[in-house]
C-alpha cells in the first residue's frame, strides 16, 4: 500500500502536482524507507539524464541554422533573467553553433569517449561561470552560457556589468573581471591567454614540461608554470601579482624580463624600471572573488571577543592589541612542549560565561542542527591546516575540524558547520556528532610552535 | 619514483614514496599498493611498508572533481528545485563557489559531500532572493531529499545511460515522446502542456508518469542485456 501511495506522489511531485499536504506525506514515506529514498535518487538521475538527452537532440536537429550576431559588443547581456518564452527565442541563436558543441559536452558528461565527435576543432576550456559575457568567435558574437566549450581564437568580453570564469581540463581556472576582454589560444599544448584589456585573476595547474603557460597584454608577457597570480592591463602599463610560485614577465617593448616571485609584484610600463617588490604588508586575496558567502547567524548561544582584555575561561593565549579593526584578540602562548601553535578555551570557564551546567557538567556550547562556529583569524605565515577541536562531553571524545591551508597573513573570517566535525579517532571516524550533546572547550591549533596564530570574535550560532 | 619497486628483502622495513601528477591515479596506485603490502606482510615478506605521495596526493583538484561530478551535483539540485533553468543558475552559482575555494586551495575529499553542501547554499541564497516567486519544497522534504543523495552516491558514481535512453525514447510513440520534449527540454509545466494539447491536466499527467516508468524500465532492461554482452 504504502508503495503505491509513494510511486503517486512521487509522480506528482515530478510534475509539480503535488499539494502541500501530500509533499508533506512524500517527506514521512521518504524517511521511513530506505528504499523509497533510493528510488527518488534514481528517478532524479533519470530525469536529468532525459533532459540532457533532449536537450542533445534538440540542439543536433537545429544545427543546420546559420547563426547569427546578437547583439553589439557593447551590450550587456543578463544571462540570468531569461524566462522560459524568452529562452525559447534565445536558445535558437547559441544553439545553432552549439549543436555539436552541447553533444560533445553531453559525450563528456556521459563519459563516452569513443562516442562520435562532431566539433571540428577540439576545445581548449569550458566556460564556468559567464554571467553577461560574450563570445566573439570569428565575426559572430553571441551571449556565453555556463558549461560552452572554448576554443583557440575565441574572445571573450565581459562588458560593464559581466564576469567570466572559465577554467582548463588540468584544474587551471581564470576569472575575468568586468571591462575586460580575453583572447584564447592553443598553443601547440600550451596555454596562452591574451589580455586585451581589463583585468583578470588565475590559478594554474602545474603545466606540462616545456608548455608554460602564457598570459600577454599589448605591454608584456607572463609565462608561467603553475602559480597563483593577478594580472591587470591598465592604460598601457601591465601588473603583475604573484601569490604562489614564480612567473617570468618580460616587457614587450624592449624585451627586459624579471621573475616575479611569491609575494612580489611588478609593473611592466615602457619608461618605468622592471623590478619586483614585495607586495604590500597586506596581502590581497589571491583571486578578486570572496571565498564562500558568509551564513548570516542567529542568535549567539557562545560569543567571545576578547575585549574585556580578560582571559577568564582561556587556558592558553595571551591577550594582545588586534589589528584587525577590534580591541583585542587571543594570540598563541608559546610553548616550549607544544608541536603546534595553540589557544584553548577550557572547561574551567566561569558559570556566569556559560550558558548553563555545573563544574562536573560544563560545556561552552550545545551541538544544535546547523550551528555554525564562526571566528576571526590570523595566521603570521603559511601553515598546512588549521584544526579547531573541542572535547564532546557526552561521546566522551574530541571532534574536529581542519582548514586546508588557512589564508596566511591576513585576517580570515571562517564559519565551520559543526556537525561536519569529525570524530578524532580513526575507527570512530564516521560516528557522527549527536544534537543535543555540549563541548565542554573548544581549541585552534596551527603550524609550529613558535608560529603566531590569533583568534577574534568567536561565536556559535545557529544560521539564520 | 613512478612505477618503480624498491627491492626489499624479507624482514626490511620500506618506504616507499611516488609522485604523480594525477590524483585519481596515485588514489588507484596507493590502493594498490596497500593490497601488495598487505600480501607481502601475510608472508613476513616485509615488516611494514609505508607509503608517500607527493602534494598531488594531498590536493585533489577541486575544479577537476567538479566537471566530474557534474550531473551528480545538478541531479542534486534539480530534486531540490524541480526546474532546469532554477537548477542550472544555482549550479552555475555553486561551481563559481567550488571554483573559488579551488583557488584559495581548499582541499576536500570525498567532493560530493561537500559540493553538496555548498550547493544546498546556494540553493538557499537562490530561494530567499527569489523570494515568493519560486516553489519551495518543506525544509523536512528538502532534509529527506538531501539524506537521499547521502546515502545513495553509488547512483550518481555508475556511468550514464544516454545511448540506451535515446533508443529506449524510439521507442515510445510521437505524442508521447513530443509530451516528454515539452516537458524535460522546453521546460513546460503539466497544465501548459495539457492546454497546447487539449488533454486534461490528468491524463497528461498520467501519460508522463507511464512514459517515465517506462524509459526506466526499459533503460534497466537495456543496460542488463548489454553488461551481459
Amino acid at each position: 500500500m504504502n508503495r503505491l501511495r509513494f510511486e503517486e506522489l512521487l509522480e506528482k511531485h515530478a510534475d509539480g502536482l503535488a499539494t502541500p499536504e501530500e509533499l508533506e506525506e512524500l517527506a514521512a514515506l521518504l524517511r521511513i524507507n530506505p528504499d523509497f529514498r533510493r528510488e527518488l535518487v534514481e528517478r532524479t538521475k533519470l530525469e536529468v539524464e532525459l533532459h540532457g538527452v533532449l536537450i542533445t537532440k534538440a540542439s543536433a536537429n537545429r544545427s543546420s541554422v546559420r547563426m547569427q550576431a546578437v547583439r553589439p559588443l557593447s551590450a550587456t547581456f543578463p544571462a540570468r533573467a531569461r524566462r522560459r518564452k524568452a529562452r525559447e527565442t534565445s536558445w535558437a541563436l547559441p544553439l545553432t553553433l552549439a549543436a555539436g558543441l552541447i553533444f560533445a559536452v553531453a559525450i563528456y558528461i556521459f563519459r563516452m569517449p569513443s562516442g562520435p565527435e562532431t566539433v571540428a576543432a577540439q576545445p581548449i576550456a569550458r566556460a564556468t561561470e559567464a554571467a553577461g559575457a560574450i563570445l566573439m568567435r570569428g565575426e559572430q558574437q553571441q551571449p556565453l552560457k555556463g558549461g560552452e566549450k572554448l576554443l583557440s581564437g575565441d574572445r571573450i568580453s565581459t562588458g560593464s556589468a559581466g564576469r567570466f570564469v572559465f577554467s582548463y581540463d588540468d584544474g587551471t581556472g581564470l576569472i575575468l573581471k568586468s571591462d575586460s576582454i580575453v583572447e584564447l589560444r592553443d598553443d601547440q599544448g600550451g596555454k596562452r591567454v591574451l589580455l586585451r584589456s581589463g583585468e583578470l585573476a588565475a590559478t594554474i595547474a602545474k603545466q606540462p614540461a616545456g608548455k608554460p603557460m602564457i598570459f600577454e597584454t599589448a605591454a608584456a608577457r607572463a609565462t608561467v608554470v603553475g602559480t597563483q597570480l593577478r594580472l591587470a592591463d591598465r592604460n598601457g602599463e601591465t601588473r603583475l601579482e604573484v601569490a604562489e610560485g614564480r612567473v617570468r614577465l618580460a616587457r614587450s617593448s624592449d624585451g627586459k624580463s624579471i621573475d616575479v616571485a611569491a609575494g612580489e609584484t611588478a609593473v611592466a610600463s615602457p619608461g618605468r624600471e622592471l623590478v619586483a617588490v614585495a607586495l604590500e604588508a597586506k596581502p590581497k586575496a589571491v583571486l578578486p572573488v570572496a571565498a564562500l558567502p558568509l551564513v548570516a547567524l542567529g542568535a549567539p548561544q557562545l560569543q567571545e571577543n576578547f575585549e574585556d582584555g580578560k582571559l577568564e575561561g582561556w587556558a592558553h593565549g595571551t591577550i594582545v592589541p588586534a589589528n584587525n579593526g577590534s580591541r583585542n584578540c587571543i594570540q598563541t602562548a608559546a610553548q616550549d612542549d607544544a608541536s603546534l601553535s595553540a589557544i584553548f578555551s577550557s572547561v574551567n570557564l566561569p558559570l556566569n560565561r556559560l550558558p548553563g551546567g555545573t563544574r562536573d557538567n560544563q560545556w561552552v556550547f550545545t551541538v544544535q542542527p546547523g550551528s555554525i562556529l564562526q571566528f576571526d583569524y590570523f595566521i603570521e605565515s603559511d601553515a598546512a591546516g588549521l584544526r579547531v577541536q573541542g572535547f564532546n562531553n557526552e561521546q566522551d571524545d574530541n571532534f574536529y575540524f581542519v582548514i586546508d591551508r588557512p589564508v596566511a597573513g591576513r585576517w580570515t573570517t571562517a564559519q565551520l558547520r559543526i556537525d561536519q566535525f569529525q570524530h578524532n579517532d580513526t575507527p570512530r571516524r564516521a560516528e557522527a556528532l549527536k544534537d543535543g550533546t555540549h563541548f565542554r572547550n573548544l581549541q585552534f591549533m596551527a603550524g609550529q610552535k613558535a608560529q603566531r596564530l590569533q583568534i577574534d570574535n568567536v561565536i556559535v550560532a545557529p544560521a539564520r | 619514483v613512478p612505477g618503480s619497486i624498491v627491492n626489499a628483502r624479507a624482514g626490511e622495513n620500506v618506504l616507499f614514496i611516488y609522485s604523480i601528477d594525477n590524483y585519481r591515479s596515485a588514489r588507484a596506485l596507493r590502493e594498490s599498493l596497500y593490497i601488495l603490502i598487505g600480501f607481502l606482510a601475510k608472508f613476513s615478506i616485509l615488516n611494514s611498508f609505508v607509503c608517500m605521495s607527493a602534494a598531488s596526493m594531498t590536493q585533489p583538484n577541486l575544479t577537476r572533481d567538479l566537471l566530474e561530478h557534474r550531473q551528480a551535483l545538478l541531479g542534486f539540485i534539480y530534486a531540490l528545485t524541480r526546474d532546469f533553468d532554477a537548477a542550472e543558475e544555482i549550479f552555475q552559482e555553486t561551481a563559481l563557489a567550488i571554483l573559488a575555494e579551488a583557488a584559495a586551495g581548499r582541499q576536500v575529499d570525498p567532493f560530493l559531500p561537500w559540493a553538496r553542501e555548498v550547493a544546498r547554499n546556494r540553493f538557499s541564497v537562490y530561494v530567499r532572493a527569489k523570494g515568493r516567486r519560486v516553489a519551495v519544497m518543506s525544509p523536512e522534504l528538502l532534509d529527506v531529499v538531501a539524506q537521499a543523495f547521502r546515502e545513495n552516491d553509488d547512483i550518481h558514481e555508475a556511468p550514464a545511460r544516454p545511448s540506451q535512453l535515446a533508443a529506449c525514447l524510439e521507442e515510445l510513440t510521437e505524442r508521447v515522446r513530443r509530451m516528454l520534449n515539452q516537458r524535460y527540454q522546453g521546460g513546460r509545466s503539466v497544465p501548459e502542456i495539457a492546454r497546447e494539447m487539449g488533454w486534461t491536466v490528468d491524463a497528461v499527467h498520467v501519460a508522463l508518469s507511464r512514459a517515465r516508468r517506462a524509459l526506466g524500465d526499459c533503460v534497466d532492461r537495456k543496460t542488463r542485456l548489454e553488461a551481459q554482452g
